[in-house]
């Protein structure tokens, strides 16, 4: 498989690196069980909330796509469907690091207007938690 | 990246390779990932140990002396051989590529490549346990046509060489036709033959001095454009993913972005009038 996912916690938020291509099949699949993995761990233990910071939904998720080489429409289908399991969570899915590649094929699908996209993690980690204080 | 561990034994590699020092190298990266790797240092001692024993897969260099990779292959063909063979060149030189098409290499690696791609590359080759056969109808290096199963392990296995063929042209526009010709094959294999390995689709490359031209031609009854409202091409200005409720009532994988993406990434695009057969072009000045 030509995709590896490296899952990480960045202040209260899970930051997913993404490394390779993500394409129809395996690669599309992985990411999806990994994400949906997630989320029901998640679902089941509450949020641990840092002090004196506004608690984040507990699905929040950040995906890096700083490696990531490649999307095809598979591939583009399976982001589509994790941002869906994240909001159907309570939370919400944000790209980051994009490449001028990756970039281009989701403003030509015009995906660039779906998802929330930052040009770095650390800028996505501080986006959930600006909401946060202003839902607070 | 490390291949999936195995619950058995470690896949076996046989390492064709002239180069001592290629040679070591390859053995270290493989070893270290897990997998028994041997070594031959001519195609005439590779094909011999590929008599006495079996593998998984091999890694085999084109130009050694005795015999060559291809000469290899064509007596793995003569034979009628399934061996899974991935082929390690930096020569680019479309004859060659065509000739490992034809004698049924199962990929094409270029020189250099990291010992991620080589490792993402014989992965993705053990993963594939029967090797899709695919009938080389026309082998000139302007025209090439090929017969393929319809098997989704196909498509990378297509694209890598006959992307291999345009190693001259700028990367910008490599990848718009690999792109382009990966999401349509797909969609020819997928829609057309639905996975039926018994089915074939037909591929054609042309390639002139100002353009290069792609027909592919499934076996399916083809389809309407206004029909297809699971396909991203049909969706409202303002609704970027409304076919994907259509994909999930229909119970369909997400996708169906690849018309959309493919019509930006080529200079003409153009059905027939079933629409199972699609022709793409890309111009080079």
């Amino acid at each position: 498989m030509a995709l590896t996912l490296q899952v990480d916690s960045l202040r209260q938020v899970t930051v997913i690196a993404c490394k390779g291509i993500i394409v129809f099949g395996q690669e599309s699949d992985c990411l999806r069980a990994k994400v949906k993995d997630l989320l029901c761990q998640k679902n089941s233990s509450s949020p641990s909330p840092v002090a004196d910071a506004a608690p984040i939904a507990s699905a929040s998720l950040v995906l890096d796509l700083s490696q990531i080489q490649y999307i095809d429409s598979g591939g583009l289908g399976a982001l589509v469907a994790v941002l869906t399991s994240a909001r159907a969570c309570g939370g919400d899915l944000r790209l980051a690091g994009l490449n001028e590649r990756v970039s281009r094929v989701l403003k030509t699908t015009r995906l660039d207007r779906v998802f929330r996209i930052h040009s770095s993690v650390e800028l996505a980690v501080n986006a959930f938690h600006a909401r946060a204080t202003v839902q607070k | 990246m490390k291949p999936e561990p195995a619950s058995q034994a470690p896949s076996r590699v046989l390492i064709v390779e002239d180069e001592p020092s290629m040679r070591t190298l390859l053995h270290k990266i493989l070893a270290g990932a897990g997998f028994s790797v041997e070594e031959a240092s001519d195609g005439m001692e590779g094909l011999e140990r590929l008599t006495r024993h079996e593998f998984d897969v091999v890694l085999l260099d084109v130009w050694m002396p005795r015999m060559n990779g291809l000469e290899v292959l064509s007596e793995l063909h003569r034979r009628g051989s399934n061996q899974r063979v991935i082929l390690m060149t930096a020569d680019h030189a479309p004859e060659t590529l065509l000739r490992a098409v034809r004698e049924q290499a199962s990929l094409y690696i270029s020189k250099p490549f990291s010992s991620e791609e080589l490792l993402g590359t014989v992965c993705k080759v053990l993963a594939c346990p029967v090797q899709p056969a695919i009938e080389v109808l026309s082998a000139k290096p302007d025209w090439v046509q090929l017969l393929v199963p319809c098997q989704p392990e196909v498509v990378d296995r297509i694209q890598s060489f006959l992307m291999g063929l345009d190693a001259d042209l700028p990367l910008q526009i490599r990848e718009s036709l690999g792109h382009a010709f990966h999401e349509l094959l797909l969609n020819a294999i997928e829609w057309g033959g639905k996975f039926d390995p018994n089915l074939k689709v037909h591929v054609a490359c042309l390639r002139t001095k100002r353009m290069i031209m792609y027909r592919i031609a499934d076996p399916g009854a083809g389809f309407r454009f206004d029909s297809l409202k699971h396909a991203a091409i049909n969706n409202p200005e303002e609704g970027s993913i409304e076919h994907l409720k259509v994909r999930e009532e229909k119970g369909l994988r997400p996708g169906g972005f690849g018309i959309l993406m493919t019509r930006f990434m080529v200079d003409e695009l153009l059905y027939n009038e079933k629409q199972n057969e699609v022709i793409f072009i890309k111009y080079l000045d």
